[in-house]
């Protein structure tokens, strides 16, 4: 059991928009012997009560009324690291739905409890929570930082140590094999799991992704198909089946796919995500309801985002009523007048909607404004509305070089998210009657590209080096700007060379390949420092093979 | 007639009893010198929402096709925290709740809550039978997880000691052998066996097994 000074030194939160219930779980914790409880009716107040001093314990209803449920107060909770190490979340449910909400999420608590929370029990999974956090904190610690390469080594460390927790350390496992890149091995491990407990939902999804990375969409499909026969609440077999829809081009089956997801699984998330695809396939009064919804239902809540509004105000310009563009963009500027992001939206819209009203005066002072604002530091989808307004208003140069350089930046974000910027440029391209251009877009083979660089660097791996400099050399060919394929060339020929010995050709194609990296300052920069000192080494060793093959493929 | 109905019903009663708990919990603290008096009523609610917690779940696995939420748990976990709800249902009874975890493996794949329902329900019904003993334990079996609960009351074709058999309604057994079935692995499901333990001598008692895969 826990020892009562463990308990007391807690400070706890609890979340619940029924007032009896709040006094409840109150008296329950008091019972526990913990002392700091901090009551929440919502999740905004909850956020206000986390930032003025931290938690260690918090326990939250799903349903927390209009706006922000339990689940998203705890994503925005983990993004925002607004609890410290070790802190635990509990979600809490009636006993109705507890399985949906559990099949549903992506991010997972430390635990469910189920109403009416007695106090054993949920002494009992405080307990035991706290004991996986000690067990396996280094791990925990190392993911958390982003070490990805040490989490895994803790986690073969602490698998090899005893029995407990094994599923917990595969999964871990299995979420660092992926940030690094390493498919084949991530495969492993999802089949792993897979054999301790067939029904583990994550580790069959896992092996969705990986397929779907390596290049193998049927297998994708398939599976994702299976999961979400069996889960029909599953949120991220949704997700992972519209980034396999979006990067084969085929939008109005992703719309389908969001619509049932927005429909299973309600959210202000996933109906975002139904707008944005209904945007891109032409879709605009779904676009409309489906936005709609996202800004009315976040307009108290923590996960408000001015994007939505002007997603809705493009929209509106769109089906042609330039006028409540207008007024949504400026309610949206009224709320957070400060934001350099939303100022840049707004401008946007505001140059698209006069020019439409035909107003040439407005037009030409949202345009100054626009001007002004077009370097904003914003994420891909954001910079391509600017640069849809950019070309509206004749900025055609800025508007294009705007375009580019969001897709350049997307290179380096999630498939997901790149898929769907590509997506959004060429409507921008097309939109601004330069259909040639958005062909040029959607012909690029970038994401194609990405997989053979992969696949060479495992040929390489399994010491096949001159292989390896053909196949990425056939993958640059095809995307000779790509900052995955352009990293994994200089690997490939700096380890060959380290190998097989130093070669003019091979020399000059890092140095190209590097200034283009540097160009366009995609790349990781302690990655690219590291291939530097590398190049050096080689540039001073001379021709000389410095290692074994065995050891590089080790 | 009208299932749906009912179990909207019983949601709002156990809802509403869960409030009168609350005031009676404020009200004991308050006036602790009327704890004799309040102290049953109070036992008595949380008992009548624990069926009604079972009346709900059963009703959800048949209307709505409940799934269980299977994570890696610790069995000897599940036994400790139903006999620490067995320790204080049998302390009026001086019935004495023994847990054996010594075979039970490190971790297996189930739904706490609904484990935890169920085992409940079983000591509660052991606790209704037996004359001294309650025994928890678990252990592996055959590629099975074993929760057992035995008691050293008449045996299943017995009668009981107390006088509180009014109570039975079969709701206890019929959780259980639901929460059994809603654990699934590899096309295997959950069972309940329920064994009598009269050795044709002195000795008796009944033993619920939860058989998990």
């Amino acid at each position: 059991m826990l020892s009562a000074s463990q308990l007391k030194g807690m400070r706890a939160l609890v979340v619940d928009d029924i007032r009896e219930m709040r006094t409840r779980l109150r008296d329950t914790l008091a019972d526990a012997q913990i002392k700091d409880i901090v009551l929440a009716a919502d999740a905004r107040s909850a956020v206000e009560a986390i930032r003025a001093a931290p938690f260690n314990l918090i326990l939250s209803d799903y349903y927390l009324g209009p706006g922000t449920n339990g689940q998203q107060l705890l994503e925005y909770v983990r993004q925002e690291r607004l609890m410290p190490p070790g802190g635990l979340f509990f979600v809490i449910s009636a006993d109705s739905t507890i399985d949906r909400v559990a099949s549903a999420a992506e991010m997972l608590p430390d635990g469910y409890l189920v109403k009416p929370v007695a106090t054993d029990r949920l002494l009992s999974r405080i307990e035991e929570a706290l004991a996986r956090q000690v067990a396996l904190r280094p791990m925990y610690e190392a993911v958390h930082a982003g070490r990805f390469a040490e989490g895994l080594e803790h986690c073969v460390r602490l698998e090899k140590a005893g029995p407990h927790h094994r599923v917990e350390l595969l999964r871990h496992a299995s979420m660092c094999q992926v940030a690094l890149g390493r498919w084949d091995d991530a495969l492993q491990t999802y089949r792993r799991a897979l054999k301790v407990r067939s029904s583990m939902t994550w580790a069959s999804l896992g092996i969705a992704r990986c397929v779907l990375a390596m290049g193998d969409i049927e297998a994708a499909r398939q599976r994702l198909h299976t999961i979400l026969k069996e889960r029909r609440y599953h949120a991220g077999a949704y997700e992972l089946l519209l980034e396999l829809l979006e990067r084969t081009g085929d939008v109005s089956g992703a719309l389908k796919v969001a619509t049932t997801a927005a429909e299973h699984i309600p959210s202000a998330l996933r109906s975002r995500r139904q707008a944005e695809i209904a945007y891109l396939a032409g879709e605009l009064d779904t676009a409309d309801a489906a936005l709609s919804k996202v800004v009315r239902q976040t307009a108290n809540a923590i996960t408000r985002d001015s994007r939505n509004g002007a997603l809705l105000a493009q929209v509106s310009l769109e089906r042609g009523d330039p006028r409540r563009a207008i007024k949504l963009i400026a309610k949206e500027l009224a709320d957070q007048p400060d934001d350099a992001r939303t100022q840049a939206l707004a401008a946007a819209i505001d140059v698209q909607a006069w020019t439409a009203l035909e107003q040439p005066v407005e037009a030409e002072a949202a345009a100054k404004r626009l001007a002004g604002v077009l370097g904003v530091d914003a994420e891909p989808h954001t910079r391509l509305l600017i640069a849809k307004a950019a070309l509206t208003a004749g900025m055609t140069d800025q508007g294009l070089a705007l375009l580019d350089a969001a897709v350049a930046a997307a290179e380096r974000l999630p498939a997901a998210e790149n898929a769907s910027t590509r997506a959004l440029a060429n409507k921008v391209l097309v939109d601004a009657g330069m259909p040639e251009r958005a062909a040029a877009l959607s012909v690029d083979r970038s994401e194609e590209a990405a997989k053979d660089a992969e696949a060479a660097v495992r040929k390489l791996r399994a010491g096949g080096f001159d292989e390896a400099v053909s196949m990425v050399n056939a993958a640059l060919s095809k995307a000779r700007n790509h900052t995955r394929v352009l990293t994994a060339a200089v690997e490939i020929y700096l380890m060959t060379m380290r190998v097989k010995g130093v070669r003019p050709d091979l020399l000059a194609q890092v140095q190209a390949a590097l200034v283009r990296l540097r160009e366009r300052g995609t790349a990781d920069p302690v990655r690219l420092k590291m291939m530097d000192a590398y190049l050096h080494k080689l540039e001073s060793a001379g021709r000389a093979p410095a290692v074994e093959a065995s050891e590089v493929a080790s | 007639m009208f299932p749906g109905l009912s179990a909207l019903v019983v949601h709002d009663l156990k809802n509403r009893l869960a409030v009168h708990e609350q005031r009676l919990t404020e009200l004991l603290a308050a006036h602790p010198d009327l704890a004799a008096e309040l102290g049953p009523l109070r036992t008595d609610a949380v008992a009548l929402q624990r069926r009604l917690v079972a009346f709900l779940t059963l009703y959800r696995a048949d209307a709505h096709g409940l799934a269980a939420n299977e994570q890696e748990e610790d069995p000897a976990r599940a036994l400790a925290q139903a006999a620490r709800f067995g320790r204080t249902i049998a302390a009026r009874q001086e019935i004495e709740v023994q847990v054996d975890a010594s075979h039970a493996p490190a971790d297996w794949f189930f739904d706490a809550y609904l484990i935890g329902l169920a085992l409940e329900a079983a000591v509660d019904n052991a606790a209704r039978y037996a004359r001294s003993t309650i025994r928890l334990s678990a252990r592996c079996e055959d590629g099975w997880l074993v929760l057992a609960v035995e008691d050293d009351g008449p045996g299943l074709d017995g009668e009981p000691d107390t006088a509180t058999d009014g109570e039975r309604t079969g709701l206890g057994t019929e959780l259980c052998r639901t929460v059994a079935r809603l654990h699934t692995n590899d096309g295997r499901c959950g069972e309940l066996r329920l064994l009598d333990l009269w050795d044709g001598e002195g000795a008796s008692g009944t033993r619920f097994e939860l058989r998990l895969p």
